[in-house]
């Protein structure tokens, strides 16, 4: 009985190991597609002068989080003119990109109330300012990310090997 | 058609309420810091109980009007209008920015006036078969600002059209035909080819060239350029039906841009639309 309990400790530790290295590896991920997304999107409002739905939708196709992110946004963007678009590109950034941190999510919540309302010049400047600061987390958690996993990953590890001799 | 409701949508939501009991209004108008009015039969009045209208609200009209997109707009807006679904139009105004020396766009929007066009069948019916009795002459609409010109082009085009007459439209603002995604708002008739959102004078030309039209239909003669295409127009033997703004024949014979056309007879009918305590009438003059 002992035995299964700290076997169980063990287990948990590990897996809270392994799901905070999946959470380092996602946020390299979100941060580096959606970096590509936004480029996409600047592409499209900026160059092609696509209207902002489709742009979204466009972006929809990309992985993960991001997405996830501009697939609900799409889904959305017929209620454009009931709520501001600022509000869905929030809501829409707070519910999917949950892996980012704070700065990070501030700055891309932030692009929502610039995207569609003003000439194209401006939603460049702007989304060229939202991909500095996601460019820069990115250059910043990528080289590391690798080590950052394992270093997680082991701390869980050792710790649940801790309390499971400690316990027995 | 009824475009209230459209026109209502692109309120802020929580001044729709007050805004639809006035299902005839022809405008609804929105200034910074005082709240709406609507323009009923040329009158402007305030809607009751309604707030003071916000910058914030503004940019949210706009940005209804342009589908979160104004970007996709940025050459209308230049003009300071934006077309919206239905043929309702948006004049825009504000601080303007300027690039070299000319209108490039609006920066911060001061009010809007969002027109709600209408559809009045059977208007022009009283001069119609005037004008067609002896096959169709160059007619001129003159009314004042928002006086109805619009409205009785459009239904004149239509009862060419229905006629068997091909004309060609110049709707340089969009407002005659309100077309969206190629198709016009409003029943323009059969025989009706619209080119728009381009300049008149170059428009003309080209759906004289392109269109081979028996009529060339053309909103608002307001630049040189207009009346040299409508010239070249009537050079060519296109009948011309064009407006312009004017009380009545006599004011329009004292505006220099259009003693040119007088003088050299290009038109030879007047329909004058009047208002009477809102209510239109159309009048046929001839233009000597």
């Amino acid at each position: 009985m002992k035995l299964l309990g700290g076997l169980l400790v063990f287990l948990a530790c590990a897996g809270s190991g392994v799901w905070r290295a999946a959470l380092i590896r996602r946020r390299v991920r979100t941060l580096g597609t959606l970096d590509a997304a936004l480029a996409l999107l600047r592409g499209e409002i900026c160059d092609r002068l696509t209207p902002l739905p489709e742009a979204v939708a466009a972006a929809g196709g990309a992985a993960g989080e991001t997405g996830a992110f501009f697939s609900a946004l799409s889904a959305v963007s017929a209620q454009i003119g009931d709520e501001p678009f600022s509000t869905l590109w929030q809501t829409a950034a707070e519910k999917n990109l949950c892996s980012l941190r704070t700065e990070e999510l501030a700055a891309a919540a932030a692009l929502g109330g610039v995207l569609g309302r003003y000439d194209a010049e401006s939603q460049r400047k702007a989304i060229d300012a939202c991909r500095d600061k996601l460019t820069a987390a990115y250059a910043l958690a990528a080289p590391d990310a690798r080590s950052a996993m394992r270093a997680a990953a082991g701390a869980g590890a050792a710790v649940g090997l801790i309390l499971t001799i400690t316990l027995l | 058609m009824d475009n209230h409701s459209p026109a209502i949508w692109l309120l802020p939501p929580d001044l729709r309420q007050y805004a639809e009991a006035f299902s005839g209004a022809e405008e609804i108008r929105l200034r910074q810091g005082r709240p709406p009015g609507v323009l009923l039969g040329g009158q402007e009045r305030p809607v009751p109980g309604c707030r003071a209208v916000t910058g914030y609200d503004l940019d949210g009209v706009l940005e209804r009007a342009t589908g979160a997109s104004v970007h996709t707009a940025r050459d209308s807006v230049r003009s300071g209008f934006v077309s919206v679904k239905g043929g309702i139009r948006l004049g825009l105004c504000g601080s303007v920015i300027t690039r070299l020396d000319r209108p490039d766009g609006i920066r911060r929007l001061s009010s809007v006036a969002i027109r709600i066009p209408r559809e009045a069948r059977g208007c022009c019916d009283g001069v119609f078969p005037a004008l067609f009795r002896e096959g169709f002459a160059n007619t001129l609409i003159l009314s004042p600002p928002g006086g109805g010109k619009t409205t009785c082009l459009r239904e004149l085009t239509r009862l060419l059209s229905e006629s068997g007459v091909r004309v060609s439209l110049c709707d340089d603002r969009g407002e005659v035909a309100g077309i969206w995604n190629g198709e016009s708002q409003f029943d323009l008739g059969p025989h009706t080819d619209v080119m728009s959102d381009a300049p008149k004078a170059e428009t003309a030309l080209m759906l004289l060239r392109c269109m081979n039209p028996q009529v060339l239909a053309m909103d608002e003669i307001t630049a040189p350029g207009d009346v040299q295409a409508a010239e070249e127009a009537v050079g060519c033997g296109v009948r011309l039906l064009a407006t312009a703004h004017a009380e009545n024949v006599a004011e329009f014979r004292t505006r220099p841009l259009y003693r040119r056309l007088l003088r050299d007879g290009v038109f030879k009918n007047a329909v004058v639309v009047e208002n009477h305590a809102g209510a239109r009438s159309y009048r046929l003059e001839a233009l000597p």
